[in-house]
């Protein structure tokens, strides 16, 4: 490559962003001609001393802004385009824009952040590196489907639920795996993972209405809920999972978003006796409980809990699970299985939204889970995290002995730590060895009372060595400033 | 394979004695059936944390109560034959339950909710017309393996672009297509303002979501298609049906009579080729509804999803093509090709909407699969798309002829046929004596593609309108397929005459 990238540790700007800065001035300045091949990502990770992951991330946004293309073959290279700037609304349209009478959820929409800084930070998080990914399989299942004719196939089994033998085959796993309570005509296959809430709200909130979340828990869930015009809610969530006695203060609260396998970022799994408690309170309120049961199967020590969904009795728990941790980013299917009696009004909400649901996709994953290889994926990946997670709690406790506290629970994709640290937040992360392990503070997860000091690592993106080395340097640049 | 049981609830019993019921459960619920078989020793002892003696003694106990069975050489499985007592069991032991029907659960809804719980959505069977008119069997699934295929072999590729995460899609996809409608379809854009979608309802959601509160109106072409209405009316909105002729909607009618009544916030319309007459907006009403969207303050949908074919009428520019006032939400999809191997749909954004749809996007659907996009990149890059357009658009005009043969020759002074001119179906009024779906039940016997316009109309619909499609019409059959269908309509007149009282 014909330009010198170098990186400023001690910049403010994130090191992926300085790499895309610098390679996008160099196309526009010319040093970057079309069609030139950059460098491969290992290759540039390794001069820069910078993860393979933020390298990848830079490449990425600049293939999105449409400077590079990735060719089969011959790695990532300039795209053969003309770069004019991307032409910004003409004055007369920006005053058009303020009188665009939008509804109430179309101006939610704008004054809404946008997608999240953190989740941004996050975006790695929950998918598995593109390494362990099973593409030739999945290649393989795709290509078979496709060589069929089989439109006669979709055309009878064609269901704004999903096809019959898809929802058959993963109510089968949910029922093992999960304990599920359900039959295949309660399983709904979306195409598309975020319209399961998207539909779930306007299906059962009017503007306004309490909706529960648990505090700390997801970003984005809380900022899709407002966009929707739920009156958020956060609840304390401690090492049992959330505090169904604060739940049970709020006037009148229509539905509750919880992760009782794995709560982000603490890790706590809810007990069986809040499980209890708060199908209790659904039964008693009519309030449903949406559970996210995404990330359950990684669990490496411990006994796996069944899921919430398998003890209710009442038709409360809305289960939601999908693919996504294993088959990322080349399939996106969403399920969700509901109580029976929500069938029919889910039934009619995604006839009007999603009826046609991808056809080859939905028979590959019937035969990738009738075949095992679901399950199998799930193992593999499982001991591979599990692994790595241990190499990153050994690391972290061999650096920092008793200036460090590490959350208990050994489940899920990250792992979240306590620094008894002087030093801001805000300075942590933006050390260099942060951002190579990908660290990122919690703050962004708790809707109120952030936890000082307290960092996610998302293990299951980084390679052994890659954690160990990171958290080496992390002591290095920690140590000396600021730990008590 | 994993199985996960439930051995937390019942702690007062020893573990195998636990594990042995739980296990139990689960041939009793069905999630583990007869002759199937369980998870090793080694595994179950793994997931459940249990020690292997626990599990052996555990389908040891069972195995003497005739659930489980182990023959010689293979693993263990539950018995085909499961003891008696079965029925009873399956009543008492279980402390699960299992699944419950629960009906009798109140459900409060919201408004939205309700609406679509008031009426059903007219249903309208696409398969009857080849699902509007897709012309499946020439699809080219042939070459969209090829170049699916091709998408795998480089994981750098596929992870960069999983790593992009502009709701709006694919980057070289869009320009892509942004080069392609400008050359097909004269639209108008750069590729920041084009937005792929998984499917193409949700082109439709995220647009009125964005832009209607209930009780806002939307004109809307009377007869036209259904499931966007049905869409637009359980967001709470009320429709203005809009007459069509032969030049498509009657826009002097939609300016004159809606205008001061009502504040429209929005205009759906088919302007290529209308759904379902057939017929084509002339140039002149294109530009008397621009200059009034622009006046008023209008958006204009403008559902371009038949353009692909066309035989022998001129071919005029999209509106969004001629639109100045950044008021056209233009939508087309790859439908008509790529059918059923593709269900992408297409959205190119105004300028002032940009911002909105984005983020409404953001929230219905975040990503799509890479692979399909980057594959579909390709079939427009390399020219596939136009190239296989030009090829099925012949065949087309073959089957087109041949059908509308078939139904003068046999139907003769039953049948006038119009809204022929583009798209995979005509339009045609059938004299007969029978009702709408008397007439499609003749044209399902008779191997005819038919589907009766009734569900297009909001109000009244005239009767005896049907669409035939001739996506997957054979030459040599269509004769034979249009003389039984005659026959039939024969037969069940006959047999309606001789009824009393008919």
């Amino acid at each position: 490559m014909s330009i010198d990238l170098q990186l400023d540790h001690n910049s403010a700007v994130l090191p992926h962003r300085q790499i895309s800065d610098a390679i996008r001035q160099a196309i526009i300045e010319g040093k970057l001609s079309a069609s030139e091949v950059l460098p491969p990502v290992r290759t540039l990770a390794q001069r820069l001393g910078v993860s393979r992951a933020t390298v990848l991330r830079s490449y990425g946004d600049l293939v999105s802004q449409g400077y590079l293309d990735a060719a089969p073959g011959r790695g990532t290279l300039v795209a053969v385009r003309s770069f004019g700037p991307i032409l910004p609304a003409s004055p007369e349209q920006a005053h058009n824009c303020q009188d665009l009478m939008l509804s109430p959820y179309g101006q939610r929409l704008i004054q809404g952040e946008g997608p999240l800084e953190s989740e941004s930070g996050l975006a790695v998080v929950g998918r598995p590196p593109i390494g362990l990914v099973p593409i030739n399989l999945w290649k393989d299942l795709i290509c078979k489907h496709l060589s069929h004719r089989s439109d006669r196939r979709f055309a009878t089994d064609r269901d704004e639920f999903g096809l019959k033998p898809l929802r058959e085959a993963y109510c089968a796993y949910v029922r093992r795996a999960r304990a599920v309570n359900c039959a295949a005509e309660n399983v709904v296959v979306f195409s598309s993972r975020e319209l399961r809430l998207n539909l779930l709200c306007r299906l059962l909130l009017e503007e306004g209405d309490i909706v529960a979340v648990e505090n700390p828990g997801l970003p984005r869930i809380r900022q899709r809920l407002w966009t929707e015009g739920a009156n958020v809610v956060p609840v304390r969530t401690d090492f049992q999972g959330l505090d169904v006695d604060q739940l049970k203060t709020l006037p009148s609260c229509k539905l509750v978003y919880v992760t009782p396998s794995h709560n982000e970022p603490t890790g706590a799994v809810m007990s069986p006796n809040r499980r209890r408690k708060l199908l209790d309170w659904a039964a008693d309120t009519g309030a449903f409980i949406i559970e996210d049961d995404c990330d359950s199967e990684f669990r490496y020590d411990g006994r796996p809990l069944p899921s919430l969904q398998a003890l209710d009795t009442k038709g409360s728990v809305i289960h939601i699970s999908d693919c996504w941790k294993i088959l990322a980013p080349v399939l996106k299917l969403g399920f969700m299985v509901v109580p029976d009696c929500l069938i029919e009004p889910v039934r009619r909400a995604k006839a009007q939204l999603e009826q046609e649901l991808p056809a080859i996709d939905q028979l590959a994953l019937t035969d990738f889970i009738n075949n095992g290889h679901y399950e199998k994926s799930i193992r593999r990946l499982r001991s591979i995290y599990a692994s790595r997670r241990k190499t990153t709690v050994d690391a972290l406790k061999r650096s920092f002995g008793n200036s460090i506290l590490i959350a208990p629970e050994s489940a899920g994709l990250n792992i979240t730590v306590r620094f008894r640290s002087t030093m801001p937040d805000r300075e942590i992360v933006q050390l260099p060895a942060s951002r190579n392990l990908l660290m990122i503070a919690s703050q962004p997860y708790y809707a109120a009372n952030p936890v000082r000091g307290e960092f996610v690592i998302p293990f299951a993106q980084l390679e052994e060595q890659e954690i160990a080395e990171g958290i080496k340097m992390l002591s290095a640049e920690l140590l000396p400033s600021a730990l008590e | 394979m994993t199985l996960l049981l439930n051995l937390e609830y019942s702690p007062s019993l020893p573990p195998f004695r636990r594990l042995a019921d739980a296990l139990r459960t689960a041939i009793l619920d069905g999630r583990l059936t007869p002759g199937q078989p369980i998870p090793s020793v080694r595994s179950l002892s793994a997931t459940l944390k249990v020690s292997r003696s626990t599990v052996l003694r555990a389908i040891d106990d069972l195995k003497q109560q005739g659930y489980l069975e182990t023959s010689k050489g293979s693993s263990t499985r539950v018995c085909k034959e499961l003891p008696p007592g079965y029925a009873a069991d399956r009543v008492q032991q279980h402390d699960l339950p299992r699944v419950v029907r629960r009906f009798g659960r109140e459900v409060r809804l919201s408004a939205y909710g309700n609406r679509l719980m008031e009426r059903e959505a007219a249903h309208v069977d696409w398969q009857k017309i080849d699902f509007g008119g897709a012309p499946s069997s020439l699809a080219p699934l042939k070459l969209w393996r090829r170049l699916m295929a091709r998408q795998w072999s480089d994981l750098e590729k596929l992870e960069l672009a999983g790593y992009t995460t502009d709701p709006f899609g694919y980057r070289p996809l869009r320009e892509a297509l942004a080069r392609y409608l400008n050359r097909a379809r004269n639209v108008q854009c750069t590729a920041q303002r084009v937005a792929v979608f998984g499917t193409k309802r949700l082109r439709l959601d995220a647009i009125a979501r964005v832009l209607l509160n209930p009780g806002d109106a939307i004109a809307f072409e009377e007869p036209g298609y259904p499931e966007a209405a049905a869409l637009f009316s359980a967001l709470g909105a009320n429709l203005l049906p809009v007459r069509v002729d032969k030049d498509g909607m009657v826009v002097e009618r939609l300016i004159q009579e809606f205008d001061k009544d009502q504040a429209i916030k929005l205009v759906y319309v088919t302007p290529s080729h209308q759904d379902p007459t057939g017929a084509t907006l002339s140039l002149d009403r294109r530009y008397r509804l621009l200059d009034w969207a622009r006046e008023n303050r209008v958006f204009i949908i403008e559902d371009d999803y038949d353009h692909e074919y066309l035989y022998g009428a001129k071919r005029l520019p999209s509106l969004q093509g001629l639109d100045a006032g950044d008021r056209v939400i233009y939508l087309s999809s790859l439908w008509k090709i790529l059918f059923p191997a593709v269900k992408f749909g297409f959205m190119v954004v105004p300028h002032c909407l940009e911002a909105a749809i984005q983020q409404s996007k953001y929230h219905l659907e975040r990503s799509m699969p890479v692979a399909e996009q980057m594959a579909l990149a390709d079939f427009i890059d390399e020219g596939h798309l136009e190239r296989y357009i030009r090829k099925s658009q012949s065949i087309l005009a073959v089957r087109r002829r041949a059908l509308l043969y078939a139904l003068s020759k046999h139907l003769r002074d039953r049948v006038i046929i119009y809204g022929t001119g583009a798209g995979t179906h005509i339009l045609v009024r059938l004299k007969t004596g029978l009702d709408d779906r008397q007439v499609e039940e003749c044209a399902e016997q008779a191997n005819l593609s038919l589907l009766s316009t009734r569900p297009f109309y909001r109000g009244r619909s005239p009767g005896d309108e049907f669409m035939i499609s001739f996506a997957n019409v054979f030459e040599d059959t269509v004769t034979n397929s249009v003389e039984t269908f005659g026959a039939l309509v024969n037969q069940q007149e006959m047999v309606l005459h001789s009824e009393p009282g008919a």
